[in-house]
């Protein structure tokens, strides 16, 4: 699990002033009886990177097929720069698409392809050939013009797909789901490219992704949704750092949920064991509620300076993960499910951990959150 | 943030409307003008059939009398046991002739498997009649072997069933051979590693892969039998059929009503064995994996030997029938001068039209390749790859499979009364080529639709999405994209159009006038007539143009793999 820490430069827009330039207004899709989108509003700022983010059948794609005027909403608007766009065909809205077939032309050259949308625009040759020059010197691929898709790579045709949208310029850049078909090492590398790509040009994008690790390295803002409604708007470490909703919790990187009563606004009861946490907003005590927090926020180093929220644990199981440990504890406390640890390489020599020994650990108050059950 | 999750009902607001682009607008006109043209086409004509079958002679409505009289006059209602017996012994013959032929040219290592599936599909070149030619020659009245039945006659349910049989035959192995083409390698490695013998093998793997292709088989040659003209009215004799009551009761006794009563009778089990055969296809495509391993056969040469007997003895009679109407085509006089002489080519002494129906049925043939491959690809592609009018397109979807469950001859027939209708303002179209052309392409729609609609669907769901996006209009992605894709699948349609106008007689016989006379009716004629030998000569001139086809189409989908294809590399 990576979580981005540096903060970003670039041309991250400064969302307190600007005007939206996307508006994505109360829009309802109904299939029947079936709401696959239930009310669903957000903005996007010019020169943004959003991520649509959500496990499949949430809604993420059929948003994005509205949005790109593939699809008609049941209710609702699409405000493009102030402008209405809902009314209109897909051919008349200026976006920028790149799916996640890629989609290529597969008997036209990429020149061909992505020269595509520029005899639309009734250029002239040799622009045309300036343009397209241009686009592939970019991708980094500028020899590679006279080649069919099918001789290019998975993550080469991702790159001609992306020119191709970017070519005719437009106003939003619209992913769905790109990276899906790439193996893990390329996925990664095309991350960084794309989001570096984007920033160079300052185009307003939108990426569906399923992969909460994709949304985290890549977007300025996550929407994450689940169920045809959004449980949360954030940035990467807002929704990391503070998930609005126990889907959210569970959604985003990895989590222990455990069971418990809210003792008072800063305890919560978890089986025999009293923890403190940070105080949960609209609960009331005796409320059952669950406790939430992530592996890497449990402190393993037992003697430390902590002194509030120590668990006696015996260590069940240690899974070696390449760059740390996850340990599987069993609190001494009764009642208690096992709960999760990621135990750094270093900790683990130093401490002498092993299956079977008794440690005791502790949970920072500041990183457990807590939620009302049901 | 919104986070409430609302159960609610969206509120009651008129979902916006998208206005249309332009080439939305044309799509939509194509899809209506598609639906226009199979309406008159195709469910106008049949609607007149049914109908007809309701009246008296006269016109007026006369409600079930006319099947009244059908049932209960003996003469009338034997034919149609006689169809169905037939046809089910043809079924039980060539269904296990065939899987054995199909098994060995693809689970066993013979030699000569593409020499075996080549001769095998040779009688699709040529109309039915002539293999009904080619057994009369064999075994009729003059004929050379007639010993070989021991005094029975071949006019009759024995000709017609022998006839019938290699008439199916090419049909049926074509689908056996597509069904016993997937095989899961990995299932027969799993069973011989517990240890099964083969006989356990081939019970317990191989047949319930291929459950569903048999039955689609029987079913498939059960209809065929069932609608065939040309064998009953070539080799029938005395023995009546449905198809050639059918023709009649029309060409012959004039009763309209009566005709299309038969024609109702002609259909039901068509539209029958159709509807099954469609739930049992649903059944097969849930069968294939994308995991799946191809088989590869192993030699074994006993069995291997053994199977290479067995495909000897079933094509060299299925060729040779064909083989000794082109040759007693050549003959001067059948049997007692047996020297070789073109004199039964030159038509005009024999028939009236003479040569000019083999030119009419070029003209008729050219016109349904390129007519009948324009519409079928175009409105494939309209259903495949535009959006809207959900209601016409549903429509389009139905009527574009109606034709394979619809016998020729009852389709021609719906075409008379429709065409023929004084009121009808397209009745001007009645008595030129151009009808037949409309009913040809209308009768063989459904095979070029369903592998139009294949190779559409082979591409990529989104072109169509990507063009719109970078504003360019559907019909120049169309142009630019999906035809030079698909231009393999675009040629195939257009030969598969060409043979079977070529070859069809069952549709055409109620709609030729003298001057559109096409070859396959000429050798209906001739033969009637008596000028057996000139039938056959035109029947090995269709043969001869529908294999020269062919061999173009080969040629050119070579060329045109080397030269435009080349983006299929890698």
């Amino acid at each position: 699990m990576s979580v981005p820490t540096t903060s970003r430069l670039g041309q991250t827009p400064d969302i307190d002033t600007a005007a939206p330039y996307l508006q994505v207004a109360s829009i309802w899709k109904r299939f029947g009886t079936f709401n696959a989108l239930m009310d669903v509003s957000f903005d996007i700022f010019s020169g943004e990177f959003v991520c649509l983010l959500g496990p499949s059948g949430c809604g993420k794609t059929t948003l994005l097929r509205i949005i790109m005027g593939l699809e008609i909403q049941s209710v609702g608007r699409i405000v493009l720069n102030g402008r209405d766009i809902s009314g209109l065909p897909p051919s008349a809205r200026d976006f920028g698409i790149v799916f996640q077939s890629y989609a290529l032309f597969p008997n036209l050259t990429v020149f061909d392809n992505v020269a595509y949308g520029l005899h639309s625009r009734k250029m002239k040759r040799g622009q045309i050939t300036q343009r397209v020059g241009d686009l592939l010197t970019l991708i980094g691929m500028p020899d590679a013009a006279r080649k069919f898709p099918a001789q290019l790579s998975g993550g080469m045709q991702q790159r001609v797909a992306l020119a191709r949208a970017l070519a005719p310029s437009p106003s939003v850049l619209l992913l769905d789901e790109p990276l899906s078909a790439l193996d893990a090492r390329l996925r990664v590398r095309l991350r960084h490219e794309i989001r570096d790509l984007q920033q160079r040009l300052g185009v307003t994008t939108i990426l569906v992704t399923h992969d909460q690790e994709e949304a985290l390295t890549m977007a300025d803002r996550i929407v994450v949704m689940n169920q045809g409604v959004i449980e949360q708007i954030g940035t990467p470490m807002e929704v990391y750092r503070g998930p609005a909703t126990p889907f959210v919790a569970d959604f985003v990187g990895e989590m222990n949920i455990l069971d418990g009563v809210l003792v008072d606004a800063h305890r919560v009861r978890v089986g025999t064991t009293e923890l403190t946490c940070e105080p949960a907003d609209g609960l009331a005590p005796g409320d059952e509620v669950r406790v939430c927090f992530r592996p890497e926020d449990v402190d393993v180093r037992s003697g430390g300076a902590a002194t509030t929220n120590l668990m006696p644990v015996e260590i069940v199981a240690l899974d070696f993960l390449g760059s740390f440990y996850r340990a599987t504890l069993k609190p001494a406390a009764v009642g208690t499910a096992d709960v999760r640890a990621d135990v750094a390489i270093h900790l683990h020599r130093e401490f002498g951990l092993a299956p079977g020994k008794t440690i005791t650990v502790s949970l920072p108050a500041d990183r457990i959150r807590v939620f009302s059950k049901g | 943030m919104a986070t409430a999750v609302s159960t609610a009902l969206a509120p009651a607001v008129r979902a916006p409307r998208q206005k249309l682009a332009r080439d939305e607008w044309i799509a939509r006109g194509g899809l209506v003008a598609l639906a226009l043209w199979l309406t008159v086409a195709l469910a106008l004509p049949l609607w007149a059939l049914l109908s007809k079958s309701f009246q008296s002679r006269t016109g007026t409505f006369v409600g079930l009398a006319n099947f009244v009289t059908y049932f209960s006059t003996p003469t009338l209602f034997v034919s149609f046991w006689n169809s169905v017996s037939v046809a089910l012994v043809t079924t039980a013959i060539v269904l296990p002739g065939t899987f054995a032929y199909a098994y060995a040219l693809t689970r066993s290592g013979m030699r000569g498997k593409s020499v075996f599936a080549g001769l095998a599909l040779i009688p699709i070149l040529a109309p039915s009649l002539l293999q009904a030619i080619g057994l009369i020659y064999l075994f009729g009245n003059q004929g050379l072997v007639r010993g070989l039945l021991l005094g029975n006659s071949i006019y009759g349910s024995l000709g017609i069933t022998i006839g019938e049989a290699i008439y199916c035959f090419p049909h049926a192995l074509m689908i056996l051979v597509t069904a016993l083409s997937i095989a899961d390698a990995r299932l027969y490695d799993s069973a011989e590693a517990l240890g099964a013998s083969p006989r356990r093998v081939f019970f317990t793997v191989t047949l319930p892969g291929v459950k569903y292709g048999i039955m689609s088989t029987a079913l498939v040659v059960f209809t065929l039998v069932i609608t065939d003209f040309g064998i009953p009215k070539v080799i029938g004799g005395r023995f009546n059929v449905l198809a050639t009551d059918v023709y009649k009761q029309v060409i012959g006794q004039q009763n309209f009503g009566m005709g299309a009563v038969v024609g109702m009778m002609l259909l039901v089990p068509a539209v029958l064995a159709f509807v099954a055969e469609r739930l049992v296809q649903r059944r097969q495509t849930a069968l294939l994996t994308a995991r799946a391993v191809p088989f590869v056969p192993r030699r074994k040469p006993v069995t291997d030997w053994l199977l290479f007997a067995f495909c000897a003895l079933v094509a060299v009679p299925v060729v040779s029938l064909l083989g000794v109407a082109a040759w007693a085509s050549l003959i001067k006089f059948w049997p007692y001068d047996l020297s070789v002489s073109l004199k039964n080519y030159a038509f005009s002494h024999f028939d009236a039209q003479g040569w000019s129906s083999y030119v009419n049925s070029l003209r008729m043939a050219a016109w349904t390749a390129v007519i009948g491959t324009a519409i079928v690809f175009a409105g494939a592609y309209l259903l495949e790859k535009t959006r809207g009018f959900p209601v016409v397109r549903a429509i389009v979807q139905l009527f574009a499979m109606l034709p394979l469950a619809v016998p020729g001859l009852v389709l021609g027939l719906g075409y008379i009364f429709f065409f023929n209708d004084p009121k009808n303002p397209l009745g001007f179209l009645y008595g030129t080529l151009a009808i037949l052309v409309i009913n040809t392409v209308a009768h063989y729609y459904t095979v070029s639709h369903l592998t139009a609609t294949t190779a559409l669907k082979q591409l990529d769901s989104e072109f169509e999405a990507v063009s719109a996006s970078l504003k360019a209009p559907f019909y120049r992605t169309l142009w630019k994209v999906t035809v030079p894709v698909c231009l393999p699948t675009i040629l195939s349609i257009s030969v598969y159009m060409f043979v079977n106008a070529m070859t069809t007689v069952s549709a055409a016989i109620f709609l030729y006038v003298p001057h559109t006379k096409l070859a396959s009716i000429a050798i209906v004629n001739m033969d009637d007539a008596g000028q057996t030998a000139a039938a056959a000569a035109m029947g090995v001139m269709i043969v001869i143009t529908s294999a020269g086809v062919r061999l173009v189409h080969m040629l050119a989908t070579r060329v045109l793999e080397t030269r435009t294809q080349a983006w299929r590399n890698r």
